[in-house]
């Protein structure tokens, strides 16, 4: 944790490369949490292009007593996607979520038991393409990326007890919706 | 609950690929934030250097407005002669005097000439145009009269003619 405040004092004072730390150690999270958001490939690249970039224009402005960075981080990816279904009104089909899932997942099987794994993931992807914005918030940071409840709270502007609740609820709906997607 | 969780979280296998991770990543490393996003901080000599520029610039400004309001003041009377009310009336009272008498002149010479025609037209048809001479006229009808039996010229070449 001190590392990563010494690397965000060194990007507030112009230094590009302990940024290029920053964005190693978050890229991963942020494309996950957007690409899980906007399911489709170039576009969360795009949006986690954009995600950095502004928070590499607005790390000025970052105060590390508030919130963590990471939580910050999320908000502005957050706000970016919350814009991008703004301006863009998206018509997606199944056969369009079909097929994006097969382009997100698309890393080589190495054997059969990774096969199940996969098509077990397709499915817990789908499922979690169907709960609402904020429990699919919750679900991704709390247990695809693993941030604590005070993170999570803070990245989605709630407090850590409707966290709480939402991750429950979540967790409930999609238990219910790969039961019925498995009995359908 | 434990498996679903155990799935959710196998699908942190998801990761950018290694080519959008290097060209993002070249825009933070090959630059410095201050270069792109904020103004650069300026030296004292840099300081007075853009003083002296926006010196000049509002000196330029200056001489160039202040100049041609100078030029404006110079040829440019403060009041116009010919916005001058009095002044314009008496111009005013000239033309029309002016115009007044070249319609009394207009007026004197048609009247005049007038005059002049209807004299000639009385006098040419109360006297016989005093240039015609009556006796050239008479002679000359007397010549061109078919019936006048004494023009023996004609009586000669009818004889030629008969015979």
């Amino acid at each position: 944790m001190q590392d990563e405040r010494e690397l965000i004092q060194r990007s507030k004072e112009g230094e590009g490369e302990a940024f290029g730390l920053l964005y190693d150690l978050y890229l991963p999270k942020i494309y996950r949490f957007v690409l899980f958001k906007v399911n489709h490939r170039e576009e969360a690249e795009d949006l986690t292009h954009q995600t950095f970039m502004q928070a590499w224009e607005k790390i000025g402005t970052y105060v590390h007593g508030d919130f963590p960075f990471s939580s910050w981080l999320y908000r502005i990816a957050r706000n970016l996607v919350i814009d991008h279904y703004r301006k863009s009104k998206p018509t997606v089909s199944i056969e369009t979520i079909e097929v994006s899932e097969e382009r997100v997942l698309s890393y080589e099987p190495s054997n059969a038991a990774r096969l199940d794994l996969e098509q077990e993931q397709a499915a817990v992807f789908r499922a979690i393409q169907k709960l609402t914005p904020s429990q699919q918030d919750v679900i991704i940071m709390r247990f695809v990326d693993e941030l604590s409840l005070k993170e999570t709270a803070a990245a989605i502007h709630k407090s850590e007890g409707a966290v709480k609740l939402l991750q429950h609820r979540a967790l409930m709906n999609l238990k219910k919706l790969l039961r019925d997607g498995t009995n359908s | 609950m434990e498996p679903i969780l155990k799935t959710i979280r196998e699908l942190r296998a998801i990761q950018p690929s290694d080519e959008f991770r290097t060209r993002t990543r070249l825009l933070f490393t090959t630059s410095s934030r201050m270069g792109i996003f904020t103004y650069p901080r300026l030296s004292f000599l840099q300081t007075f250097h853009v003083a002296a520029a926006l010196t000049a610039t509002a000196l330029l400004v200056t001489a160039v407005f202040g100049g041609s309001h100078y030029l404006k003041q110079a040829f440019i009377p403060k009041t116009f002669v010919g916005l001058n009310n009095s002044e314009l009336l008496t111009e005013a009272n000239l033309l029309q005097n002016d115009i007044d008498i070249n319609l009394q002149e207009a007026d004197y010479y048609t009247k005049d000439s007038r005059r002049t025609v209807a004299a000639a037209l009385q006098e040419a048809f109360v006297t016989s145009p005093g240039h015609l001479n009556a006796s050239v006229i008479e002679r000359e009808m007397r010549a061109f009269t078919i019936e006048d039996p004494t023009n023996e010229e004609i009586n000669r070449l009818l004889e030629q003619a008969t015979l």
